[in-house]
């Protein structure tokens, strides 16, 4: 029986390709298993929580389940007048033994913000001595830590253009980092 | 190799340390977020406007201002040498006689110091008479008078006991109305060195010294002059000569007023009949008013009453067709100038009741518009004793169907109208300019009350400015916010004044400055939410060149 050459070849490049596909197979088969476990994830109280300040009712503050959010729905300001709202809410560090490293940073801020001269969100503790500034206009951040046990209020200072109108608004979000865990975590 | 070696090490501990340090400081942390929506701007609710005095430049939204005066005072007294005019006064005062003794004597009227009235003066031995606070100083400085309200014809270290003769002297005297004091005196520690001189006050306001004989004058070290107790003085020390007066005439103002709608009162009355003669159509009825009214500067003791709701000065007046120009040539106060009755329901007429705190006196006008009892007019009329006027407008039916004048008149040709304020529930108050002048105005649009003070905050080359003031006024009374005394503070800020809704204060200022230059006051005006620390901050600018 004799095989014409083009066949042969064809032949040639199945087996080759044949070979191929095992020589894969064999190779994918081959791994190795590691386990990471997480166990349990558990739900703790915050340990740093908003609550409403003595100026609550005139911010329109709003405290999020757990203390963990909160938000002000009636802030508002006169044209080139400055408002400060001194206590709109209050942070609290309610561990027992750790003080947390805080940072706040501006997250977004929309709407008529050209019309804005100056807005800053200042901490300050219990005594009355600021601890930290955030320029919202500026978007910088500032750090600060509140020990174990502290109070500390943030006050809102809002300053409107002279030339700005009373259908102006903005939408202000700040994110509010809290790093560590505290005890009995 | 070795040195290979080490490197490595060390590279490796970086390393290590480097990875160890980022998970222990920012590897757990929890985000939580701050959601202010929406922060709004809103139209102002207190604002600033201009004043009487000095330049006030008013910025966008009346939110901010600048204030700029020159440093001046205002100049009470005109000084000036007149005939030697002394007067006999025999009445010995008890007390009076001593080494540093002083005594209360009251007034026959009120007086008029430095624009405030008194009441009594205190004499001490020691040749003067001072307000308010008794004092037997006899060591006498130009600085010590200033800051005394003095009146010191010879003010020495005296006694008026060293003879059967001395002591001080005192009697009340007419045409014109006077009190005359009378002092004889002697040099302490030397009985032989006499000084016989007196004081007398008019009750226009008018102060004179009259001095007589001095022996050994050269051995006095004495102080002459009239001070206000607020870092002026009028010095005449070296006018002193025997036998001659002197007199500090009160300089006459041009009087006005300043009008704004205030904090709406309608005033309970306890009387329940109204005067006799006040119910009719075209009536009109004079009352006697239980002080001297001041109206446009000049004092009045009655004011005529008209049904158709005005009163008027000096000329009774019955009519009813009412204009401004009508008004403008009458000294009329018309609440309510129109057409009106005041005998249609049994309740109509014109009430009136003196009160107190402050002393004032409530004109209530019920009324009917003349052919039409429906049409009702409530309104009243209060004069205060300061010389302030207001009208409560209470309230109205069909108001349109009036055709009405409201304001003052001067009687000259001039009157201040203000008809287009007139609604129910509403009244407005006229402050005459002579309590004060003012820089600036803060107004409250709404009916939210406010509190406001004022703070320094920063300023520029005040070490010049050796008596500023800066205060509120609302008519009844004065609160200082800001005092700076010989280029420094001594009142940085001012206790919170309740700025009720719809209502109006002044501020005012008061400076004095040593040499030229221009000083900067920068100020805040606080407005707070009351119960709250929520504030606004209005900045004003005071320049003082």
């Amino acid at each position: 029986m004799k095989i014409s050459n083009d066949k042969r070849k064809t032949l040639r490049l199945l087996i080759f390709l044949l070979s191929a596909l095992l020589v894969m197979t064999v190779s994918a088969a081959v791994y190795n298993y590691m386990y990471l476990q997480a166990s349990p994830i558990s739900a703790k109280t915050a340990k740093v929580v908003f609550a409403n300040g003595s100026d609550a009712t005139a911010a329109g503050t709003s405290v999020g389940t757990n203390g963990t959010s909160v938000k002000f729905t009636s802030m508002s300001g006169w044209p080139n007048a400055t408002r400060v709202y001194e206590n709109a809410t209050v942070i609290k560090n309610v561990d027992t033994a750790v003080s947390f490293v805080c940072l706040l940073s501006r997250d977004s801020w929309s709407g008529n913000t050209a019309s804005i001269d100056t807005l800053y969100v200042r901490i300050y503790n219990a005594a009355g001595t600021l601890q930290g500034t955030l320029d919202v206009k500026a978007s910088n951040t500032t750090t600060f830590t509140i020990p174990f046990g502290a109070t500390w209020r943030l006050e809102w200072n809002i300053k409107w253009s002279a030339t700005a109108l009373s259908t102006d608004t903005i939408t202000v979000t700040l994110a509010f980092r809290v790093t560590g865990e505290g005890t009995g975590e | 190799m070795k040195a290979g070696c080490y490197i490595t090490g060390i590279f490796s501990i970086i390393l290590l340390a480097t990875m160890l340090a980022s998970v222990a400081d920012g590897s757990v942390y929890n985000k939580y977020y701050v959601q202010a929506s929406p922060i709004s701007a809103e139209k102002p609710k207190v604002i600033l406007q201009q004043g009487t005095a000095g330049t006030s430049t008013i910025y966008t939204n009346n939110t901010s201002a600048k204030v700029s005066v020159t440093a001046f005072e205002r100049e009470f007294y005109k000084k000036e040498t007149i005939n030697y005019a002394w007067e006999s006064v025999t009445s010995l005062i008890s007390g009076s006689r001593g080494d540093d003794v002083g005594v209360w004597i009251n007034l026959p009227w009120n007086f008029s110091y430095y624009g405030v009235n008194k009441t009594r003066i205190y004499l001490c031995s020691n040749g003067f008479g001072v307000f308010d606070i008794a004092t037997t100083d006899y060591s006498n400085t130009l600085q010590e008078l200033a800051d005394r309200k003095k009146i010191a014809p010879f003010w020495d270290d005296l006694r008026t006991d060293t003879s059967a003769s001395a002591g001080i002297f005192a009697e009340n005297k007419t045409s014109p109305n006077r009190v005359v004091i009378r002092w004889n005196t002697t040099r302490y520690g030397a009985s032989s060195d006499i000084a016989q001189f007196q004081s007398v006050l008019f009750s226009n306001g008018t102060i004179q010294f009259n001095w007589d004989v001095f022996v050994n004058l050269p051995n006095f070290s004495f102080t002459s002059g009239i001070g206000n107790g607020l870092g002026k003085y009028i010095d005449v020390t070296s006018d002193l000569a025997a036998n001659k007066s002197i007199r500090f005439t009160p300089i006459q103002r041009e009087v006005g007023y300043a009008n704004h709608v205030t904090t709406y009162l309608n005033e309970t009355l306890t009387v329940t009949t109204p005067l006799s003669g006040s119910r009719g159509d075209d009536v009109g009825v004079w009352f006697t008013l239980p002080w001297n009214f001041s109206y446009y500067g000049v004092n009045k003791s009655s004011i005529y009453l008209c049904s158709n709701g005005f009163a008027t000065f000096d000329v009774a007046y019955t009519g009813y067709s009412n204009s401004p120009s009508a008004m403008a040539n009458r000294k009329m106060i018309a609440p309510f100038w129109d057409d009106l009755r005041t005998d249609v329901n049994s309740y109509d007429g014109i009430y009136s009741e003196n009160k107190t705190n402050p002393p004032r006196v409530v004109f209530y006008w019920r009324t009917t518009r003349y052919g039409d009892s429906s049409d009702v007019a409530n309104f009243q009329l209060v004069l205060f004793q300061n010389g302030t006027i207001q009208f409560n407008w209470v309230n109205f039916v069909n108001l349109p169907d009036f055709s009405l004048t409201s304001g003052i008149g001067r009687g000259d040709g001039t009157c201040i109208d203000v008809t287009s304020e007139i609604g129910g529930g509403k009244s407005l108050r006229f402050t005459p300019n002579n309590i004060f002048d003012h820089v600036l105005k803060v107004t409250n649009q709404v009916t939210d009350n406010w509190k406001i003070r004022l703070r320094a905050y920063a300023q520029s080359n005040i070490g010049r400015l050796y008596n500023c003031t800066i205060y509120f006024y609302d008519g009844g009374g004065v609160f200082r916010q800001i005092y700076i005394y010989n280029g420094v503070y001594s009142q940085q800020f001012g206790n919170w004044y309740n700025l009720t809704g719809l209502s109006t204060v002044y501020i005012a200022m008061t400076v004095s400055a040593a040499g030229t230059g221009n000083s900067y006051v920068y100020v805040y005006l606080e407005v707070l939410v009351p119960g709250t620390s929520t504030y606004n901050l209005m900045i004003i600018t005071f320049e003082v060149s």
